[in-house]
């Protein structure tokens, strides 16, 4: 190969170039054979894997399918397994047959439950809560409003009121109360009122607050105690005070415990005759002495702690709580009740927020890791692309 | 894939018989031997016909594909020879296996053949893809891995280098 001395570099370059295309690597003949063969294998190959391919799409449409079934399936369910509507406002009783309480109605929306502590000797918890709905269809007696206008219809109100007692039996009342009255004015003669209820029927009044500020919602909170006994007649002249907005009231028997506590007090007692008999005696060594007086201290310190607690136990099953709240202003105005579209909307919603809080805690665990790995990859990448060029520029 | 994407995509047996050559004269460029560029071209196909079903025709065409697996076994290649030089060289008992057999091309001169020969696998690669298979510098640059202005100017480095080398040859 020869080259003249003034030939241009592109030119001999271009040259080259052309001359390297010219003399291009063929493949041998064997090679072609090889390809060749490799080839009708793969033609043979190509019809299995296309068919491969179109199953693949198959089985992301049942995927699909399965999914959007499952999320059909998972709001019918979920319409299936709603709690049964609550019945309509003043039908329905309930009995505290465990205490020997008299009914207990179950208003409007208001949730009633009952619940029972074994640890306290048998203890039986009941609640009675009321929100008074805004619709006044179908019941008679509640009819208040939340915003509206006061209306006569306490009137079921106080005899429901007056119906939530223990009876005879020992029992802690808490009745919560909220009264709407009409201008701050009313609020502090209410106010006094209700201290005055409570006084006169030999209760008192825990605490009291009045937050009455010059503009907006005058409010005053106050703890009232008055004796089990006279809780109705407190009940329902307190709710005369105003309109009430929203009433709860829980008993818990405290029958139970008082008794298992009397036991225990009267066993005591007889421990300790029989201590005291026993150190009476002259025969004891002085060590086995000193053991019973122990023994002895300690159980009536057990046994002032007992009469103690038990006439606390008493104290409360004697004297109702009354917690009552009276404001000038409203209770927040319920939220329509939501249409089933919009349920089964929430409960999807609410499934894939779970969903969801599960992926990011997930991701958040796998994080750190993931991140190693990243890390890894980027490092492996790294250092294979300087192998290969460092294998190329040999 | 798509359907079309399917459609589109040309069967193994179309794509070895169209780019056979292009993938041997990419490969015996590379390794600069014309027997290992044979068995490595042999084995190349055999391993895209095992992953043929991963090709996408959206991503990139079926001769860079095949290329790219072929820069692949050639780079295995050349790491089993440089593991085996490495241990030959601990004991000492080196051998020369290569033969060598002019691999870049029949009709060639020899001063291009013996310039060609000298650069480095990687300067060869570039006139491969560039001169020889003529792609554009972008494909040639995404297809290494490096930037369109690197692709460039190894080009022409490269092609500096060789018509150097065939000049001080033949002035020899």
């Amino acid at each position: 190969m020869s080259r003249p001395e003034n030939e241009n570099p592109k030119d001999r370059l271009e040259k080259t170039a052309r001359e390297l295309r010219k003399h291009r690597p063929r493949p041998s003949e064997a090679l072609v054979a090889r390809i060749e063969r490799l080839a009708e294998r793969g033609a043979a190959r190509q019809s299995h894997s296309t068919r491969l391919q179109l199953s693949r799409r198959r089985l992301v449409f049942a995927l699909a399918a399965a999914l959007a079934i499952a999320t059909v399936g998972a709001i019918v369910a979920g319409e299936l397994q709603q709690p049964s509507k609550t019945v309509a406002s003043g039908t329905t009783a309930h009995t505290l047959g465990s205490i020997g309480a008299p009914k207990i109605a179950r208003l409007g929306v208001a949730p009633f439950s009952e619940s029972s502590d074994q640890t306290g000797g048998g203890t039986s918890v009941y609640q009675y809560a009321e929100k008074v709905p805004t619709s006044s269809a179908g019941a008679k007696s509640s009819a208040l409003s939340l915003g509206g206008t006061p209306t006569s219809a306490t009137l079921f109100d106080k005899a429901q009121l007056a119906s939530i007692t223990s009876g005879n039996r020992l029992a802690e009342l808490h009745a919560i109360l909220m009264l709407k009255v009409e201008n701050r004015d009313q609020l502090s003669q209410r106010t006094a009122q209700a201290m005055k209820i409570a006084r006169s029927l030999s209760g008192y009044v825990v605490s009291t607050q009045v937050n009455a500020p010059s503009r907006g919602v005058a409010t005053s909170y106050l703890v009232l105690k008055v004796p089990a006994k006279r809780s109705q007649e407190a009940l329902i002249r307190i709710s005369e005070l105003g309109k009430i907005l929203s009433q709860q009231v829980s008993l818990v028997d405290v029958k139970g415990t008082v008794t298992a506590e009397g036991k225990s007090i009267q066993a005591l007692k007889r421990e300790i005759a029989s201590l005291e008999q026993t150190l009476r005696g002259q025969t004891l060594t002085a060590q086995a002495r000193s053991q019973l007086q122990i023994q002895l201290a300690r159980d009536r310190a057990r046994l002032s702690s007992l009469r103690t607690q038990r006439t606390k136990d008493i104290l409360r099953g004697r004297l109702a709580t009354i917690t009552l709240t009276l404001t000038t202003g409203d209770l927040p105005k319920l939220a329509a009740k939501p249409s089933r579209i919009y349920k089964a909307i929430d409960r999807a919603w609410n499934g894939l927020s779970s969903e969801i809080s599960w992926a990011t805690m997930a991701i958040i665990v796998a994080s750190p890791f993931l991140l190693l790995a990243a890390l890894l990859a980027v490092l492996v990448r790294f250092r294979r692309r300087r192998e290969e060029r460092r294998l190329l520029e040999k | 894939m798509t359907v079309a994407a399917l459609e589109r995509k040309p069967d193994f047996a179309q794509a070895a018989r169209d780019h056979l050559g292009a993938v041997h004269a990419y490969v015996a460029y590379l390794v600069g031997n014309r027997a290992v560029a044979e068995d490595l071209t042999a084995t190349a196909f055999e391993k895209a016909l095992r992953n043929w079903t991963r090709f996408d025709p959206r991503r990139a065409s079926a001769r860079t594909w095949l290329c790219a697996i072929a820069r692949s076994v050639a780079l295995d290649h050349f790491r089993a020879e440089d593991r085996r030089r490495r241990r030959e060289d601990a004991y000492a008992v080196r051998q020369e296996f290569e033969i060598a057999e002019p691999g870049f091309g029949d009709g060639l001169s020899p001063e291009l053949e013996s310039a060609l020969a000298s650069l480095s696998a990687g300067e060869r690669e570039v006139i491969a893809l560039r001169v020889l298979l003529e792609w554009d510098a972008e494909t040639v640059a995404q297809f290494l891995g490096i930037s369109r202005s690197a692709c460039s100017m190894r080009l022409s480095r490269a092609l500096e280098k060789l018509s150097e080398r065939v000049a001080s040859d033949v002035e020899a």
